[in-house]
């Protein structure tokens, strides 16, 4: 397998570095449409909020390998084509959007109610509230739920390989094809997802205690 | 009689559809201190709440300075909010800021006041309640008594026409409980008007020119407080419960 790994180190890296690019855009893409659906959701009026409601119960409801195929191949018949690696990016980041903007309500909501009261008591408006109240505990809390979605959406993107684009996985499957020897070329991709889920996963422990509120140090071991 | 600060008229709330005041009406003139007290679930918080509009009311009025704040847009009630001081119960400290940052956030978001002038303001009212060494703390680091005493302060500071206080000793152990007591007497010395909801029967007789009890969503009886220990029974048997001090109700 090291043999595998040596022969196709260039091609695995530029695989590596595609499949980053696609899980660092997409999640970067999806944390501003949740940021759009939770001021929607709390602020927005009536319609707006209906909107950002249906929103994610579409996505939440249907397949993100269909929601792929439907940019890619569905999108072209109304006249937009996009390449492979912008609608890989656009699906993913479209579909995290509607799970992160669900991270960001169960946060939001595990503000107690008296500090919102005494914000609104002290003179805040609604918008100051969710600015200097809210959402500096909701962000905080929400990182291990928000690693959590980058890891699980960098797997994903392995998904972009049916519509061809080069990312790991598709670097596995040509491996396969030229070599004949599946198991290790898949093996050795899965290690390095591995790896890499690894690493964000302890930069985000280290997040974690950097950001804790002294006091609460306890909870973020 | 000088003029009403704060005018409560036939004033009804729910939550839910469940009404819980029924027509509450009160009065509270410039620098009254006064008591409220009652059983759970009796209306107390929903009674302090509603008079900054913290829960709407259904229907009647609340006029605070001769202004119906029931009747005002958002940024005329929000100018009103920052005239009166609401702590809750478990205080309402913002756990991600520093006691100091507690303090100064709202004096320099609501107010306006620069960031320094801020910092001299709440460490004055830090050092009336005796805990300026804790500025720098975060309310997670601080007991009990010490977060009520922050919140206070938070209140103080913000220099309110009056002060609502909810249960502010029923959650605390009992020397936080007497220090936070100290802070309200000294609090009470300012001349400010103050509702409390306690059953600090001390604090009531001692302190407060009025009491009121309230049962299942009205104020039932109202009046100086000895007077109405002494006259209703009502009044007796709760704090009988309550504190078992005054001795066993007679029968």
């Amino acid at each position: 397998m090291i043999d595998l790994a040596i022969e196709y180190s260039h091609l695995l890296a530029e695989g590596l570095e595609r499949t980053l690019v696609i899980g660092v855009a997409s999640f970067t893409l999806g944390f501003a449409v949740s940021m759009a659906l939770s001021f929607a959701r709390f602020m927005g009026p009536q319609p707006l909020r209906a909107f950002a409601e249906a929103y994610i119960a579409f996505i939440r409801g249907t397949p993100l390998l269909v929601q792929l195929l439907m940019l890619y191949f569905g999108l072209p018949s109304v006249g937009v084509r996009l390449d492979a690696l912008t609608a890989a990016i656009l699906a993913i980041g479209l579909n995290s959007g509607a799970y992160q903007a669900e991270i960001i309500r169960s946060t939001v909501k595990a503000v107690p109610e008296e500090e919102v009261l005494v914000g609104k008591s002290l003179g805040l408006s609604d918008g100051q509230v969710l600015r200097y109240v809210i959402l500096p505990q909701a962000v905080r809390n929400a990182i291990p739920a928000l690693t959590n979605e980058f890891v699980t959406l960098l797997k994903e993107s392995a998904l972009a390989s049916v519509i061809g684009v080069m990312e790991l996985t598709r670097v596995g499957e040509f491996m396969t094809s030229a070599t004949f020897r599946a198991l290790e070329s898949y093996v050795l991709v899965a290690l390095i997802y591995l790896a890499v889920s690894y690493a964000f996963m302890g930069a985000s422990r280290g997040a974690e205690r950097m950001l804790a509120i002294p006091g609460f140090e306890r909870w973020s071991r | 009689m000088t003029e009403a600060l704060l005018r409560l008229d036939g004033v009804r709330a729910a939550y839910n559809g469940v009404e819980v005041l029924h027509g509450v009406s009160l009065e509270l003139a410039p620098s009254e201190k006064l008591v409220i007290m009652g059983p759970s679930g009796s209306g107390k918080t929903t009674l302090l709440r509603v008079i900054p509009r913290l829960v709407e009311p259904t229907a009647g009025r609340v006029i605070f300075r001769g202004v119906d704040i029931t009747s005002l847009s958002e940024p005329e009630l929000r100018r009103v909010r920052s005239r009166i001081g609401y702590l809750p119960q478990h205080y309402g400290l913002f756990p991600h800021m520093t006691v100091l940052e507690n303090i100064t956030l709202p004096l320099r978001v609501v107010k306006g006041i620069p960031r320094g002038e801020a910092e001299r303001i709440a460490v004055e009212q830090l050092k009336r309640l005796g805990i300026e060494d804790l500025a720098d703390r975060y309310p997670a680091q601080l007991s009990g008594g010490q977060q009520q005493r922050a919140a206070l302060a938070r209140s103080l500071a913000m220099d309110p026409d009056i002060l609502l206080l909810d249960e502010p000793t029923s959650a605390l152990d009992p020397e936080s409980r007497l220090d936070v007591l100290e802070a309200l007497y000294s609090v009470a010395r300012l001349g400010k008007s103050m509702i409390i909801v306690t059953h600090e029967i001390d604090f009531a007789l001692h302190t407060a020119d009025r009491l009121a009890y309230m049962e299942k969503g009205e104020i039932i009886a109202e009046g100086e407080p000895r007077e109405i220990v002494t006259r209703s029974s009502r009044v007796r048997e709760f704090l009988y419960r309550v504190t078992a001090r005054l001795g066993a109700p007679r029968h």
